[in-house]
């Protein structure tokens, strides 16, 4: 996991234990005329610290080296570094976002097409001037190109999606590569998601999305009189194989995926998700898991800040957990790391096995007043030691797709 | 697994520089007419790319027209082409007025990428020559709605379930030209494992706009030759020079068998097969041998049961660049060995262009059609044998052959790959 709080799970995961926040004004470049400002940013990940070839990095950016980072982390902490696993057998699935960052990538090309008055001019661009954009940019625009970069570097030939570009792609690309290897599809398969870059074209494509909080700089979840979000930046990425392989190769075994579901539904004023299908999604993962509600002991809500959506889900919440609501925990990981759109669920799923693993479940960063009406037992001012066996994390989309993925505490017998 | 389905196709829709129904397209596809045509658009006169596969005015007019809405809102191509195919195949399966439950009546699509425009980046640029921020800051709201900013990619799968009220699992796939063939893989999927009953999948791009014309140009991809613009896609022959664009929309509708027999839907084949492999060999070209190809072809096989000489149809990737058709032929006849003779191997993008991340969703359309049918439309413009590629191409005619079986292949830039395996409905 890289995330604003650490480049690496251990270093993310203190932190974010002991309620740290990793939204602060954007340093990569001067936001100034943006109407926000602030987001929770990876800083210093670079080609040369990851061993990458100046050859290879030409197309790659910040989301591309946390999902090197994250994916390197996950397949060595699952062994794969030194297991005899074929590589037409591993898999790889995640969740990417926009990657249109660099538009000075075309200046070059459109200050050459300008006629003597100044105008565009198309007959300059076509002549000759389009060659001043660098002839790998196109790849750097497909959003798949980073993600086949990370295979070739791990050596992986196997089942492969991607999947964009918001959180419910994460969760989507954890229920696909759960499926594959029950399938048999693959023997063993990394999933998850990165963010994109926090950029001026991020920040405006989430502005016009009508999701960004322009008042202040914090994010808060179920928040009273909260505006929106605030945009982060990481990868989270796991491994997954059937018991009997991770066992047959020592691998370690860190917690199981047992429910899924998948719904849409959006609402005709914001186009955030409803409630009804962010019901739908953690209903149908209850049932695939064979779990009552009552079984939930925490959920990693998506509760990213933005009002229509946070209602809903609250909404959502209170309905299909009625009746164990006193015993339900939770939380949400975007005060403290902002949303990370297609990575954010992925993050959360790392966050939940480490939940399960360590027994603690970290507070919501200073959250403030909460929305009236939000009878929800969100854990706030100090983590929790609550040793939850079984965690739901929900996600959606700004465009009404949801996701909900169950996984639970790993005994070993 | 618990349990396992059979997947039927039962809705299919489509618009291309062919037409915007499936019978013209198929019709005109079956004749080997090429949609492909010298580039019309405003102010491109001096483009390197002359010939491009674009959807006709009076086409476009029909599409704007049957989505007065969106096409007011969105204004945008790629969009309203998914809306029209969606429709169309809804329509096909009997199911645009479905009143049914439709918590599993989901939307798995491909959408391609938006495209910055120079006039953007030309208001964004002070007089020092250099990209402002603040500028940027004030005006980003109006910029060109074809553009990444504006239009995420799920977008098109947000609108065509909104419009039709289906609360199912809605995706988007992004794995540049595999994208479609990796929806509908993953839509067969999500239905073969019992968690949906009824998908729209399929994919929709266009990229025949200004930036986009050079894009492929940049990567040495694309042909530019002067020659005759529907001559110049010629997928397989020893004179191909690079891809040639094309824009629109593919879908179908995959149903669960009980679900499409209960409800009397008309079955055009089955779904018995998909498998996705990656190169990780270079991101800016396919393996030489095609080894990531061929074993996307042997797990298909193996996904659905059958042996290669099941399978008398390949509905080829074939973009007419240098690399991938003798790549490509060579991974068929790796896979296929001896009976790789027996095949017909064709490639729709000589007809109607490289549609990108949406080419795998007319050409699953024309591979279903083929095996409902039993008749292959031609690979045209074939006049230079290669040696390289030397497999029964149906050049330039069609033919009528018995098609028990068919696999619908594609390959992404990066080297990501699907294929999927398509067989008559009711044999074993």
């Amino acid at each position: 996991m890289v995330n604003a709080l650490g480049r690496s799970l251990p270093a993310s995961w203190d932190k974010l234990a002991s309620g740290k926040c990793g939204i602060r004004s954007i340093e990569s470049f001067n936001a100034k005329g943006l109407n926000c400002t602030a987001a929770a940013e990876v800083n210093d990940l670079n080609a040369e610290e990851l061993n990458v070839h100046p050859r290879d990095s030409r197309i790659m950016d910040k989301h591309a080296y946390m999902l090197l980072k994250a994916s390197r982390e996950s397949f060595s902490h699952a062994g794969l570094d030194k297991a005899s696993v074929d590589p037409n057998n591993i898999g790889y699935f995640a969740s990417m976002g926009m990657v249109d960052y660099n538009l000075e990538d075309l200046l070059p090309s459109v200050l050459k097409s300008l006629d003597d008055k100044g105008n565009l001019d198309y007959d300059k661009f076509y002549s000759g001037a389009y060659q001043e954009i660098h002839p790998l940019w196109p790849l750097s625009m497909l959003n798949n190109i980073n993600f086949c970069q990370v295979a070739i570097d791990l050596g992986i030939r196997g089942e492969n999606t991607t999947f964009a570009p918001h959180s419910d792609s994460a969760i989507h690309s954890i229920i696909e590569a759960y499926n594959a290897v029950l399938e048999k599809q693959a023997e063993v398969i990394l999933a998850g998601g990165v963010s994109e870059k926090v950029s001026p074209s991020s920040l405006a494509r989430a502005s016009m999305a009508g999701i960004l909080n322009s008042n202040d700089i914090s994010c808060r979840p179920f928040g009273k009189n909260s505006t929106g979000t605030m945009l982060g930046e990481g990868c989270g990425i796991i491994t997954i194989e059937l018991l009997s392989h991770a066992i047959a190769r020592q691998a370690p075994c860190l917690a199981r995926i047992s429910g899924y579901g998948s719904s849409f539904g959006s609402s005709d004023i914001s186009n955030s998700a409803t409630s009804a299908a962010i019901s739908l999604s953690m209903e149908t993962a209850l049932e695939k898991a064979e779990l009552k509600p009552g079984d939930i002991d925490l959920i990693i809500a998506h509760g990213d800040g933005a009002p229509e959506g946070d209602a809903n889900e609250a909404e959502a919440i209170h309905n299909t957990f009625a009746g164990c609501l006193n015993t339900l925990h939770v939380y949400s990981s975007k005060a403290a790391l902002g949303h990370l759109l297609s990575g954010a669920s992925a993050v959360d799923v790392v966050i939940g096995t480490n939940i399960l693993i360590n027994g603690i479940i970290p507070a919501i960063f200073d959250s403030g007043p909460l929305e009236d009406n939000i009878a929800l037992n969100l854990v706030r001012g100090d983590p929790l030691k609550a040793d939850p066996a079984r965690i739901m994390i929900n996600s959606r989309s700004y465009e009404g797709q949801c996701a909900s993925l169950i996984i639970e505490k790993w005994i070993d017998e | 697994m618990s349990s396992k389905h059979r997947v039927v196709i039962t809705g299919l829709g489509m618009a291309t520089s062919l037409g915007t129904t499936v019978d013209e397209n198929w019709s005109k596809a079956l004749e080997g007419q090429s949609g492909i045509k010298e580039l019309s658009l405003p102010n491109t006169e001096k483009s390197p790319v002359r010939a491009v596969g674009s959807v006709a005015l009076r086409d476009w007019q029909k599409i704007q027209a049957a989505f007065p809405g969106e096409a007011a809102q969105e204004g945008e191509r790629r969009t309203l082409f998914a809306l029209w195919s969606a429709m169309s195949a809804l329509d096909d399966a009997g199911l645009t007025k479905y009143d049914g439950p439709k918590d599993r009546f989901g939307v798995v699509l491909a959408a391609g990428l938006g495209i910055n425009r120079l006039e953007d980046i030309h208001r964004w640029t002070n007089q020092n020559k250099e990209f402002d921020l603040e500028k940027f800051g004030k005006e980003y709201k109006d910029i060109h709605s074809e553009s990444l900013m504006k239009n995420n990619a799920h977008r098109p799968a947000a609108l065509i379930a909104k419009k039709y009220g289906l609360n199912g699992y809605n995706s988007t796939i992004t794995t540049a030209c595999a994208s479609a063939t990796q929806a509908i893989g993953t839509a067969y999927r999500s239905i073969y494992r019992g968690d949906s009953d009824m998908i729209v999948s399929g994919g929709a791009d266009s990229m025949i706009n200004p930036v986009g014309l050079i894009f492929f140009v940049l990567l040495s991809a694309a042909a530019v030759s002067k020659d005759n613009p529907s001559e110049i896609c010629r997928p397989f022959d020893r004179k191909r020079s690079g891809l040639v664009m094309g824009e629109g929309s593919g879908m179908v509708v995959l149903e669960e068998e009980s679900h499409a027999l209960k409800r009397g839907a008309k079955i055009y084949a089955e779904v018995s097969g998909y498998a996705s492999t990656m190169d990780a060999y270079k991101v800016t070209a396919p393996h030489p041998k095609g080894i990531g190809a061929e074993r996307a072809m042997i797990n298909a096989l193996k996904d659905a049961d059958m042996a290669p000489d099941e399978i008398d149809y390949i509905n080829a990737h074939g973009t007419s660049t240098k690399l991938n058709d003798s790549a490509e032929t060579l991974a068929i006849k790796n896979v296929f060995k001896d009976h790789a003779r027996n095949l017909s191997v064709t490639s729709s993008k000589a007809l109607i262009g490289h549609l990108l991340a949406a080419s795998g969703g007319p050409e699953f359309v024309f591979t279903a059609l083929t095996v409902n049918r039993d008749e292959i439309h031609p690979t045209i413009n074939q006049h230079n044998p290669d040696p390289k590629c030397d497999l029964d191409y149906v050049p330039n005619i069609k033919k009528s052959a018995a098609v028990r079986a068919a696999i619908s292949n594609s390959f992404g830039f990066g080297g990501q790959n699907g294929s999927i395996v398509v067989k008559k409905y009711g044999s074993s």
